[in-house]
Formats: structure tokens, sequence, C-alpha cells
């Protein structure tokens, strides 16, 4: 059975969803898209003892369905920010120094729940919780690898995954087509599993050099503020 | 895909999910677009944007798992970011395709059809369509553009 299960694709599942989905009724059992932005810092964290913060800003999006108090969503959160300060990557046998422009992507499943408190009676507190999983890109100013240095056309990067959990204010509208705006606070802790490094010396193709499992603890903490609307 | 597909590649990407390692310039770009296209593509033949979101879903998902896995495996960034970044991007190219439709000017007309193509098929102001000639001095096949 738990074979059976493991098979059966993610989208087999998320369509027969999206289709049930049409005998649903006004916006308080409805799906719904939002998208904003977001201010992103991230702290991270390795046992080697360096430490890297990091700032910076892109898009947010949301995909999911409301029933009453509860939402359940499929979040995404993408960002740029540059490493400017020296961190340690760790590839095989080497720790090398690395780098320069981030770029990050998040995926993120959640339960959201509307508390019933409220501000104003016109802005309603929630509070979302669940797993992530995150690819983080860093395209290389510069980095030794084999005896060779890598860079301009080379990127290494992370996967990892955790736990995300935030508090947020929607504010509160009979229909979507008024466009709720909405303000969250999101705290995520991931943990980095693999690195990758990558050639990208053909812009058409991204050839995946060496992987490599991480075995020193590196953890991201990441802070972001999200402001956005729902759409439709 | 002449040089990286193959059957065996597709044996074994079937039914995988992965986090892909595209530049941004795919998934940040091309993909947004391509689902925006999507999207209006179904706006375009009636379904509410709810609807067309799940039908781009439903698009994106059958590329990626039956047709993408011929040379990698079904990307999970492509899979999310298709159908919804690419359903923000189309309202905003939907209500601004709108918006220069409804002008006087023929050259902002052409604009608004521009920015959503599937203005050019049935249903629209503006058809493209192509007409069985059959007269006795000449027969053949006519475009017609209308505006």
């Amino acid at each position: 059975m738990k074979t059976i299960l493991k098979k059966i694709p993610f989208t087999a599942i998320t369509i027969f969803l999206l289709l049930k989905a049409h005998s649903l009724k006004a916006f308080d059992n409805d799906l719904f898209v939002r998208g904003g932005v977001n201010l992103t810092h991230v702290i991270l964290d390795s046992n080697q003892g360096n430490n890297n913060n990091i700032i910076g800003g892109g898009i947010h999006t949301q995909f999911g369905a409301r029933f009453n108090s509860w939402e359940f969503l499929l979040s995404s959160t993408l960002f740029f920010a540059h490493m400017k300060q020296t961190h340690k990557c760790n590839l095989g046998r080497n720790d090398t120094a690395c780098m320069g422009p981030l770029e990050s992507t998040s995926l993120a499943p959640l339960a959201k729940y509307f508390t019933g408190w409220s501000i104003n009676s016109h802005l309603h507190n929630y509070l979302f919780i669940g797993p992530v999983w995150a690819i983080q890109t860093i395209r290389l100013d510069d980095i030794e690898y084999q005896s060779e240095t890598y860079s301009d056309n080379y990127k290494l990067s992370y996967l990892s995954r955790g736990i995300n959990l935030g508090i947020g204010f929607e504010e509160y509208l009979l229909e979507k087509k008024e466009y709720p705006y909405f303000i969250e606070f999101s705290y995520s802790i991931v943990r980095a599993y693999q690195l990758n490094l990558i050639d990208i010396t053909n812009f058409t193709e991204s050839v995946v050099l060496e992987k490599f499992v991480i075995k020193e603890d590196i953890v991201g903490h990441i802070f972001s503020l999200q402001i956005g609307t729902t759409l439709f | 895909m002449k040089e990286h597909g193959s059957f065996r590649n597709y044996h074994r990407n079937f039914g995988k999910l992965v986090f892909d390692m595209d530049e941004p310039f795919w998934n940040w770009f091309v993909h947004p677009l391509s689902g925006s296209q999507l999207f209006l593509y179904y706006r375009g033949r009636g379904y509410s944007s709810m609807e067309s979101i799940a039908m781009s879903f439903v698009s994106t998902a059958l590329f990626e798992f039956t047709i993408e896995i011929y040379t990698e495996p079904a990307s999970i960034q492509d899979l999310y970011q298709t159908p919804i970044i690419g359903s923000l991007l189309g309202v905003v190219l939907e209500t601004t395709s709108l918006y220069f439709l409804n002008k006087k000017n023929w050259g902002l007309r052409f604009i608004g059809h521009i920015l959503n193509p599937t203005t050019f098929f049935n249903g629209h102001e503006a058809e493209v369509s192509l007409l069985p000639i059959v007269e006795k001095e000449q027969k053949g096949l006519g475009l017609r553009i209308h505006f």
C-alpha cells in the first residue's frame, strides 16, 4: 500500500482537488490566488563558525482553498540577494570561499488558521505552519575546486528543507473581487542536505558537474515580510 | 532533444519530481510567459480565471510528466510557476489588452491584440480565419484578418 501511494504522482491528486473544488461556493469556501512582494533577511549558520547575513527582495505567490476558518495552500517565495561576505562552501574535501549573486526559490504547503481575533474588525489575524523545500543558487564570483578557479560560468545550488511558520493579517472583505490585501511575517528554519556544482557555460543547458551530500550543519534562518493581495 | 533525449531517459524520469537547476531566464521569464499564454488561451475560450489556472496546470503537468521527461525529470518550479505566476502575468496582459482594445485608434487596438494574441481568434472582434474560395474564375484559400 505504501509503495502504491508513493507511486501516485503529486499531480494526479492535485488535479482531482482542483476539479472537485469547482463545486465550492463563495469566497468563504473557494479557491484563490494571491500575489505580492517580499523583503527577506537570511542568516546562514554553519558549524564551521562562519555566518552570513543576506538581505534581499522578490515576489511571493499563494494558491489554495479556504474553508471557513482554515486555508490549505501552496506558497512560493522567490528572492534575489547578494552574498557579500566571504562564506565557505564545502565541496567534497575542500573548503573554499564563495560569494556572488544569490537566487532563492522556496515552496511550502501550508495550513493557515484564522484565529478570530481582529484589529478594528477590519484586519483579521491568522497563523500558518508547514514544511518548506528550498533551492538557493549562488552565481560564483570566484571559487577554487580541485586546483582550478571557477568563475562567471559556474554556480552552486543548495537544496534544503525545513519548517515555515508565521503570523499575518488579512483585510476582511466579502468578495475576492474587492482584492483584500494581506501582510504577514514568516520565519523558516531550513537545513541544507545537498550541494550541486553546475556548469552554465551553455546558457540553454545547466550541467550538474558534481553533487555533494552535505555533512556539516548548514542552517538557514529566513525572516520574511510579505505584503500582497488576493487577485482571484 | 536530439542530443539528450532517449526512451531510456523517459523510463528513468517517469514519475520523478525534482528541483531543476535552470537559469533564472527560463524559470522566472520563459515559464511564466508560457503560463500566461496558456491562461489567456483558456480565458479566450470562455473559461473563468480559476478554471483557466486549473487548465493551465493540467496542460503544464501533462507536458512535464509526459513530454519533457524525454530529456529531464519533471520540475517542481515549472509545475508551480508556469500556471500560477503565469496566471498573474496573464491577468495583467488581459487587463492591459482590454484597455487598448477599447481605444478608437487602430494602432492602439493592434497593440491590444498583440498583448493578448487569443483576441485574433473566434469570439473576439478581430478574427483570423481561413476561407475557401470557390468561384468560376478562381479557387483557393483566403486569409482574412478583421480589425
